[in-house]
């Protein structure tokens, strides 16, 4: 699902994006002493302050001036209407920040990490809207909570993805269509989708405009942002006139048995509805449409059936389709009227009647020629849900760990929205994640050929390691995979745990790793911030190492606390008098390893 | 005098239809000795079945294709009572197999054969042990089957092939074989050339017979016993004859007689090459084999006791195999038997009372039976239905044993029965057409003294080929005729032994109606086919006889398409001809079941039933340019 995503907000080849450089404040208006440029930040999930390292990439508000004051909220040097954007930020405990396209429709930023039911004040919600005539403690209205609650830790970088559609207005300046946001995706977990605006949300000028700049709330509380990437639609202009069109019923080998159609007329929008039979019918619409821009222009077509499109007399795309097979070809385009013919034949009646040509500017939305309901839906797939429960839920699957396909792989759905997936192989973490458990449709739908689950929530990804090895010295490479000589799986235990609200069913994995005998048992902690994993290991442990974490860096914010991965994640560690952690290089990457001669088990946390 | 009679009785039914329609017995159907009764499932379980286990206690495990384990209490709903489900595990990884054994279930998931174990005696396993495991490429298509304990205590598996376009083994290790699983988690590989081995079994010999389906390298479903070492047809195993422990020696693709002639030609030329005991003609029989089971009922089910049903997904319906054993090798045939299931019969088990129990899923796999799960158990009521007991191999023809005392002059009619034999390429391509079909004309009946059994004295017997032996003539006592007329006999071996003493009868050019199957395939005047006059009684009688309702139905989806379905495509009947002989799977992707090539099927009749699958949906074809406007 995550993959699906980011791949459908990301940009159409050939469309270049705009990254702000945050070298310095030159991208924002008038910036108040709030606001800097720093090199990094760091946080800790119970910390109410960002910890800033000199540098240059990331933009922080540290709160210096005093509170809510208005005038230090961000406001972007850059206009926009329709615009895809995505950046990531960072809070401390307890933060409060907004990130509001065109200043005026806002996604909330706030730390509601571990909350279990989000409202439309929490994070990633469009924000309600205000007024006060509605009367007292009813003043908030149409605000939308996320589908699920995906913020991070605090400390913790989150990914914000937004496409964003900007109101439209007449020439003169009555609105003809709301702002809206098509899609929402925080931390990989889709949101929202197609939520209209009917106005601006609270906090805002109310009067809506066809392009302003972005803001960023400025005066509630400590904020970071880091890789602010945006790339704008300009509206497409191309405005058309009714079409004239023929349409026969019977056909002789393509062609019409009649010389004179069975109807004629005009119509706003060419439509397959026209044909009121599934197959055995011609339609040829005629139409002018006019350019006011000169530029290079894509137009696409879909149908069911052989389509002909002519731009200009100058035949553009024919063939033979079905609809899921898109057609394109660009063109270039003076500006003023031109005329295009669509002809559209079909024979057969086992796909339903449709027609759809568009059209489009580049870096601007799609126009449709064609009317919208021409074209049917796709066959829709039904999600096929697991759902955590009251006592875990575990689900065996084939599973994407990046683009390998793990073919052991089971997930575990812990009470209270706390997930993990684990490669029995080789015994280690695939994905940590919290919110909805597990998306098995491309497992259960049909025969189910990638056969693969996929993580609901927000995920933080392990290193699939197994965790325990025996190395020669702390200097030593960790394994990467471990052969089955090596490591045994022999099955897992479902054992019983006390904790919180009763008892609970958790799994124990067991392996025989050289003659050693581990349990591996993850459990979540008591206030769901994260998991413990307890590791028990019988056997010769001299020369055994624990590796607890590896990513591109590892930080340690507070004592035997590590953020890792880019701040991905937090890992608590528990040492002892003889076995500290070390943070060192593994093949250029950070590891968080630890001896553990003289122990018989370990515990660590891992926090997100 | 015994032709007048019958002849007489003809002529009186021709005359005097209604007459004859009135003194005739009401025609008996699988139902009244067979009865299929439904476990009603609650609403909120999906129970696609790959798994069935009954347990002593009277309770019944079977696993699903969602990983789950339900323990079913009071299965047999005796005096009208519902049964109740319990959860017994879960989150397994579709799950194909189950078994139970000293108080645990085995259970195969794709990567893992697992015992489940309720240590605290709550009704749910908590202990998940991994017996064994293996490697998997990611391929959806590497199902695993099993397991099968043998009297020692150790487990057989299968290993599908991956599909990659072609039954691919090499992707993962030991796919397309048959393994065992010993007591201490051992993996020992036994055999190869397995391709979709959905079902098997070990019977009471200790011996492993195995289902196949039709695919690549394999012409139609079949059967085969398989032993340490042997190579059953599907080449995609062999990769992993390369390793120490292959019981095989080293045997690439190129070592296969990919040659299109029949099997037992290539098996001449490939020790290691298994013919199976019996083959399931393609569609004619079943088009998807899946569970079987021998009857060890001790006549609980009726009398067949010793002999096996086998199941197939597809066609949701049993079907019943006899095997003996001729120098030393399995042999036998395999007759209808019960239709009318639920879902997609994948498989079966048999309950404490010598009911059988029969799984069933045919989500994504396509079934006849119109539920996507189902649960049902077949019932024998004690009635004796009347059937070809046993059809086995005589040095110069076949005997057929009857369940019941026969009319002696119906047996003796040659006309009673239609013989022929054909046989199946053996190739990589997918399925085969039948080929080398020719009449195996009838010399001579003996009726057996007690009237239970008749020998078949042939005049072509062909070794190595697929005799059908058809007896719609037969009558019993009550002029009731056969239950089920057909059989089919795979004649790998031909006895030794005395030959029957029937006199030679010379020149009976009209008495065997495989000559009017013949004439047929002689190339009939037939014009232009657009001329070809559509008699949709005559046709419906052809799409019968090609077995072709086996997988459509005039206008709904079965295994395959529709015709009305294949109408709107607009073939010429030429070319529903040309795809008839050589099917195109990827014209139709959203089915799951590739058609095998009918090419036997005589060319007249294809065009008969061409002409009336397009006067389903008169279109015409389209023409590119003569629509384009450039006005």
């Amino acid at each position: 699902m995550l993959k699906k995503l980011l791949f459908l907000l990301s940009p159409l080849s050939g469309f270049a994006q705009t990254q702000i450089q945050l070298n310095d404040l030159n991208a924002f208006k008038n910036p108040s002493i709030n606001w800097t440029i720093e090199g990094g930040v760091t946080g800790n999930f119970n910390g109410n302050a960002l910890t800033l390292t000199t540098g240059k990439g990331v933009i922080v508000n540290t709160l210096r001036g005093a509170k809510y004051q208005a005038t230090d909220d961000l406001y972007s040097v850059m206009e926009h209407g329709d615009i895809k954007m995505s950046l990531d930020f960072m809070m401390p405990k307890g933060s409060n920040s907004g990130l509001y396209l065109q200043s005026r429709y806002e996604i909330q930023i706030l730390d509601s990490w571990l909350k279990k039911v989000p409202n439309d004040g929490d994070c990633g919600a469009i924000y309600h809207r205000w007024d006060e005539s509605r009367g007292k403690g009813n003043e908030g209205y149409e605000g939308h909570a996320p589908r699920q609650n995906a913020v991070k830790a605090p400390g913790l970088w989150n990914h914000l993805e937004v496409d964003f559609k900007a109101p439209t207005f007449d020439a003169s300046g009555k609105k003809l269509t709301n702002a809206r946001f098509n899609k929402v995706v925080l931390n990989g977990v889709l949101i929202h989708e197609n939520i209209e605006l009917l106005g601006v949300t609270r906090g805002a000028v109310l009067q809506e405009v066809a392009k302003a700049p972005f803001r960023i709330q400025g005066d509630h509380g400590q904020v970071a942002f880091k890789n602010i990437v945006y790339e704008v639609f300009e509206p497409s202009n191309v405005t058309f006139s009714p079409a004239t069109y023929e349409y026969y019923e019977g056909l002789t080998n393509g062609i019409p048995k009649q010389n004179t159609p069975t109807t004629t007329g005009t119509i706003a929008q060419p439509t397959a509805k026209l044909a009121t039979i599934q197959s055995g019918f011609l339609i040829k619409f005629q139409g002018k449409f006019n350019v006011p821009e000169a530029g290079n222009y894509t137009f696409s077509s879909q149908w069911n059936g052989m389509g002909i499109l002519l731009i200009d007399k100058d035949t553009t795309i024919k063939g033979w389709y079905l609809q899921h097979e898109e057609q394109k070809k660009s063109k270039q385009l003076l500006a003023g009227e031109h005329t295009y013919s669509i002809s559209y034949m079909k024979d057969f009646s086992w796909r339903k009647n449709g027609l759809a040509v568009f059209m489009q500017k580049q870096r601007s939305e799609k126009q449709a020629i064609t009317e919208r309901t021409s074209l049917p839906d796709p066959e829709p797939t039904p999600l096929v849900e697991v759902k955590a429960n009251d006592q875990p839920v575990l689900q065996r699957s084939f599973m994407m760990y990046g683009n390998k396909k793990k073919t052991h792989a089971i997930s575990v759905g812990m009470p209270n929205g706390l997930s993990f997936s684990y490669d029995l192989n080789q015994g280690g973490f695939l994905h940590l994640w919290r919110g909805k458990f597990l998306d098995a449709t491309q497992m259960w739908h049909d025969r189910g050929e990638p056969q693969t689950a996929e993580p609901m929530g927000t995920i933080i990804t392990s290193n699939d390691k197994f965790p325990l090895a025996y190395l020669a010295s702390a200097e030593t490479l960790f394994p990467d995979s471990l052969t089955k000589n090596d490591l045994k799986y022999k099955g897992y235990k479902l054992e019983k745990r006390n904790s919180f609200s009763g008892e609970f069913m958790y799994p124990n994995f067991m392996y025989e790793y050289k003659g050693l005998k581990v349990n591996d048992i993850t459990t979540p902690l008591d206030q769901f911030e994260g998991v413990n994993r307890n590791l028990k290991f019988e056997g010769e442990a001299g020369q055994l190492y624990a590796l607890m974490a590896e990513g591109s860096d590892i930080i340690e914010v507070s004592t035997n606390r590590y953020s890792v991965d880019n701040q991905n994640y937090y890992v608590q560690v528990f040492p002892t008098e003889n076995n500290k952690p070390i943070v060192r290089n593994n093949n250029g990457k950070k590891q968080l390893v630890m001896p553990l001669n003289g122990l018989k088990e370990i515990s660590y946390h891992l926090i997100f | 005098m015994k032709t007048t009679k019958l002849l007489s009785l003809i002529f009186i039914g021709l005359l005097t239809q209604q007459t004859f329609a009135q003194t005739k017995p009401r025609p008996l159907t699988e139902e009244d000795f067979y009865e299929i009764k439904t476990l009603p499932i609650p609403d909120n379980i999906k129970l696609e079945i790959g798994g069935v286990a009954p347990m002593p206690d009277g309770r019944l495990g079977v696993c699903t294709r969602r990983g789950e384990v339900w323990v079913i209490e009071n299965p047999y709903q005796l005096n009208g009572t519902s049964p109740s489900y319990k959860l017994f595990a879960s989150g397994l990884h579709e799950a194909l197999g189950l078994a139970y054994r000293d108080g645990a279930f085995y259970c195969t998931q794709r990567g893992e054969l697992t015992k489940l174990i309720d240590t605290d005696a709550d009704g749910k396993a908590d202990v998940y042990e991994s017996v064994a495991n293996w490697d998997l490429s990611g391929n959806y298509h590497e199902y695993s089957y099993g397991p099968v304990f043998d009297k020692a205590g150790d487990m057989y598996l299968t290993f599908n092939v991956a599909w990659v376009g072609y039954g691919e083994g090499k992707l993962a290790k030991w796919r397309g074989w048959l393994v065992k699983i010993k007591k201490d988690g051992t993996l020992e590989p036994i055999a190869t050339g397995l391709r979709s081995p959905a079902g098997f079994t070990v019977n009471s010999n200790g011996d492993v017979l195995y289902g196949e389906n039709q695919g690549d390298w394999v012409g139609s479903g079949r059967i085969t016993h398989l032993e340490k070492g042997d190579f059953a047809g599907n080449a995609g195993g062999l990769w992993w004859t390369k390793e120490p422990d292959s019981p095989l020696k080293f045997t690439t693709v190129k070592d296969v007689p990919d040659t299109g002639e029949p099997m037992f030609e290539a098996a001449k030329k490939m020790k290691s090459l298994k013919l199976p005991a019996v083959w399931f003609p393609h569609a004619l029989m079943g088009i998807s084999t899946a569970d079987m089971i021998e009857d060890e009922t001790g006549g609980k089910f009726g009398p067949f006791q010793g002999q096996y049903f086998v199941y197939d997904q597809g066609q949701s319906k049993a079907m019943r195999m006899t095997l003996e054993k001729v120098n030393g090798k399995y042999q036998g045939a395999c007759y209808p038997f019960r239709e009318g299931f639920q879902s997609g019969t994948l498989r079966a088990r048999w309950g404490n009372d010598g009911s059988m129990f029969v799984g069933q899923t045919s989500r994504g796999w396509g079934a006849t039976g119109k539920d996507l799960f189902g649960l049902q158990r077949l019932v024998w009521n004690g009635r004796m239905p009347f059937e070809m007991k046993n059809v086995s191999a005589r040095p110069d023809g076949f005997e057929i044993e009857f369940t019941m005392p026969i009319n002696k002059e119906s047996a003796e009619n040659l006309k009673s029965y239609e013989l022929k034999s054909f046989i199946y390429k053996y190739q990589h391509q997918y399925g085969s057409p039948i080929i080398n079909q020719e009449d195996t004309p009838l010399r001579g009946v003996i009726v057996s003294e007690d009237r239970m059994k008749v020998r078949l004295v042939l005049d072509n017997i062909r070794q190595g080929y697929i005799h059908q032996v058809m007896a719609s003539g037969i009558l019993n006592d009550e002029g009731q005729p056969l239950l089920h007329d057909v059989s089919y006999y795979t004649l790998n071996e031909i006895p030794t032994g005395d030959l029957a003493k029937v006199p030679l009868r010379a020149n009976q050019p009209a008495i065997s109606p495989v000559k009017e199957i013949k004439s047929a395939t002689k190339k009939e005047k037939i014009g232009a086919s657009k001329d070809i006059i559509v008699n949709s009684k005559e046709v419906a009688v052809l799409l019968k006889k090609h077995a072709c309702l086996a997988c459509h139905a005039e206008g709904s989806k079965v295994i395959g398409p529709a015709y009305t379905d294949i109408a709107k495509r607009n073939y010429t009947n030429e070319q529903i001809l040309a795809l008839v002989y050589e099917p195109k799977p990827e014209n139709w992707p959203e089915y799951a079941t590739a058609m095998a090539p009918m090419s036997h099927v005589p060319k007249a009749d294809v065009l008969k039933i061409a002409a009336w699958i397009n006067s389903l949906d008169k279109k015409s074809k389209a023409d590119l340019n003569k629509i384009e406007n450039r006005d």
